[in-house]
């Protein structure tokens, strides 16, 4: 919860008028003195800089105080501190009188509204774990299945997994990849649920091309799927024999962005290009489908939002290419996004050629 | 008294850089015998250079490791784990269902434990991984932790995970398992990064108490002493810190798996 969320509420207990991302909370015992609200109206001076400086006098002469309560900037403003010059001032005497504040009360304030919100955050995650825990026994059957169907394939101990489950009877390929689509969808949940997952664990070097020629694998649909009824084929072109070190999340960056095109695909290819540069590799998926608006492109990875047209075109929850920007901030890349209106496309339905790509260095 | 006499005449006879040659080529020579031959003379001054020559060319990454590595899986569930293929394969490793937070001293005397979070302390059903975990870090620094749980979902286990210093999930197949114990157990047992920080936490001892000290440990690794002996037996450092403890008793081993 924040603070100023809190602060609307009217639960919190405010000795004094405070401003607080801009907004002014006037206090429950002293009121918004008067200087206040003449010389500055809703529009505070002392409260447009904050410095984090701890008692200071505003260019009108009344003391304001600058803290931190849970990582927002608080300023207490309108009161007379123990520093204050103008006490005798004429015409601050009245507008002083009966405001003190010293700074043991303002740390005292800052200290118990943290250990509330501390204590409402604690509780809802509390409630939230509570309500996560049967989640707990299908992720580890999801993943004991994963592991006895890469079992039952794997008969040649001298061969490589991916070429036995090329090679595997058709039923049991099935297996391996809806076994594999389980645990990654998992995996996506635990980011969604927990987005500090993304980074636990240590980095690993994984040979980049490998893993995506398995996600091509279990990806490519050149018969049917159940969100794109159309049969999707994935090409990969490029190559790159160099490992990246990278945490295990990461996986689910080229996992999102080729399910994501497979899924708004309009002319049955994605194209997922591999280039190794001088200690860069570049991924990128391009496809056809709804275009991404300009004003889009910035927010497609914001939690729950859709593109316009990607709305018309299927549907779906808006969390893939969020989490996947929750995964390549914890690998430390950027996911690029382009998108390209097709010429002579209908204006009911228009296309556009998406490109989805991004750099990952392969240093150590 | 003659030979002082003929010698006194002799260097009197002779200029200035003769003489200097003379006396210095030999004082020379026996410095440089002495610099030379200081380790043979004097002992051996530095763990690294014990190291170098007593661990090192005894010592395979793997293989060592498989010998030397005491592996603990805790976990209310170890079919999850490839404790067959672990044990086949010549790694030590023991099983913990249930532990009691009185446990603890024991638990940190393994140097990789695979910890899961729930149901594995009998005093605390729900969270005692959790709470277990900051334990064995207290009791030893230098032991290695993975984190094995499916709860990685749960933001209240968030600690539990970033504490880790490796995180797998449930069920573990054999290869991952061995890889983990391999890169876990070698960065904690690894000779000569342990001669390293051996060096640098004894750098400020006099040279003999050096000297008497990587006596002392060569001494207590040629016999078959219990390890939790280091602190009585190895005296030449004062009074060990937990952390010094630890890490002579982990040089210890490794230089008696060599000799």
């Amino acid at each position: 919860m924040q603070l100023d969320e809190a602060l609307q509420s009217g639960a919190i207990h405010l000795p004094w008028p405070i401003s607080v991302s801009g907004e002014i909370f006037d206090g429950h015992i002293m009121h918004l003195s008067s200087i206040c609200q003449k010389k500055c109206g809703g529009a505070s001076a002392c409260a447009s800089a904050f410095a984090d400086k701890g008692e200071e006098v505003c260019i009108h002469g009344m003391s304001y105080f600058q803290i931190k309560v849970k990582e927002c900037a608080v300023t207490i403003l309108g009161v007379r501190g123990s520093n204050n010059p103008n006490t005798s001032k004429p015409h601050l005497k009245d507008a002083l009188k009966g405001r003190s504040v010293n700074s043991k009360q303002v740390l005292d304030w800052a200290c118990k509204t943290e250990s509330l919100l501390a204590a409402v955050e604690n509780e809802f995650l509390r409630r939230q774990s509570e309500l996560l825990d049967p989640l707990h026994d299908p992720i580890r059957l999801g993943r004991q299945i994963e592991s006895i169907a890469n079992r039952l394939v794997s008969i040649d101990s001298s061969r490589p997994l991916d070429e036995q489950i090329e090679r595997a009877p058709p039923d049991l390929k099935s297996l391996v990849k809806a076994a594999g689509l389980l645990s990654d969808s998992f995996d996506f949940l635990t980011i969604y649920f927990n987005p500090a997952a993304a980074s636990f664990g240590r980095k690993t070097y994984i040979s980049i091309h490998g893993l995506l020629i398995k996600l091509v694998s279990i990806l490519s649909n050149p018969d049917s799927s159940e969100e794109n009824s159309n049969p999707v084929r994935i090409y990969l072109s490029g190559s790159c024999y160099r490992q990246i070190s990278v945490y295990e999340s990461f996986k689910l960056v080229p996992f999102a962005l080729i399910s994501n095109a497979v899924k708004y695909s309009a002319d049955g290819k994605v194209r997922v290009n591999l280039i190794d540069r001088a200690g860069v590799v570049e991924v990128s998926v391009e496809s056809v489908g709804p275009p991404i608006e300009p004003e889009e492109l910035g927010l497609i990875f914001n939690k729950r939002f859709r593109g316009k047209w990607a709305k018309k075109s299927a549907p779906g929850s808006g969390v893939g290419l969020y989490l996947a920007q929750i995964v390549a901030d914890a690998n430390s890349f950027t996911i690029r996004v382009s998108s390209n209106k097709q010429k002579g496309s209908s204006k009911d339905k228009p296309l556009a050629t998406n490109r989805f790509s991004f750099e990952i260095s392969t240093a150590a | 008294m003659t030979v002082i006499t003929e010698a006194q005449s002799t260097f009197e006879s002779l200029g200035w850089l003769a003489n200097f040659f003379g006396i210095g080529t030999p004082i020379f020579g026996i410095c440089f015998f002495l610099y030379k031959y200081r380790a043979a003379i004097f002992g051996i001054s530095t763990f690294v250079k014990q190291s170098n020559d007593l661990i090192l060319p005894k010592w395979h990454d793997s293989d060592s490791i498989r010998k030397i590595a005491e592996i603990a899986i805790v976990d209310d569930n170890p079919n999850d784990f490839p404790t067959t293929e672990l044990r086949k394969a010549g790694y030590r490793v023991k099983i913990y269902k249930q532990v009691n937070l009185n446990d603890i001293e024991r638990l940190a005397e393994y140097d990789v434990v695979f910890l899961d979070i729930h149901g594995i302390v009998k005093d605390d059903i729900e969270e005692g991984g959790l709470k277990l975990l900051p334990k064995l870090r207290d009791a030893n620094p230098r032991q290695k932790i993975c984190a094995v749980s499916s709860k990685a979902f749960d933001p209240t286990a968030t600690t539990f995970f970033k504490q880790a210093d490796d995180v797998q999930k449930k069920p573990v197949n054999a290869q991952k398992c061995q890889n983990v114990i391999d890169a876990l157990a070698l960065e904690k047992l690894n000779p000569t990064a342990l001669a390293k920080h051996l060096d640098t936490e004894v750098n400020h001892l006099s040279t003999y108490k050096r000297r008497t000290l990587l006596g002392q440990v060569k001494k207590f690794a040629a016999t078959t002493k219990p390890f939790s002996e280091v602190a009585t037996q190895i005296t030449a450092a004062g009074k060990l810190s937990p952390a010094l403890n630890y890490l002579l008793m982990d040089y210890t081993r490794v230089l008696r798996h060599a000799t």
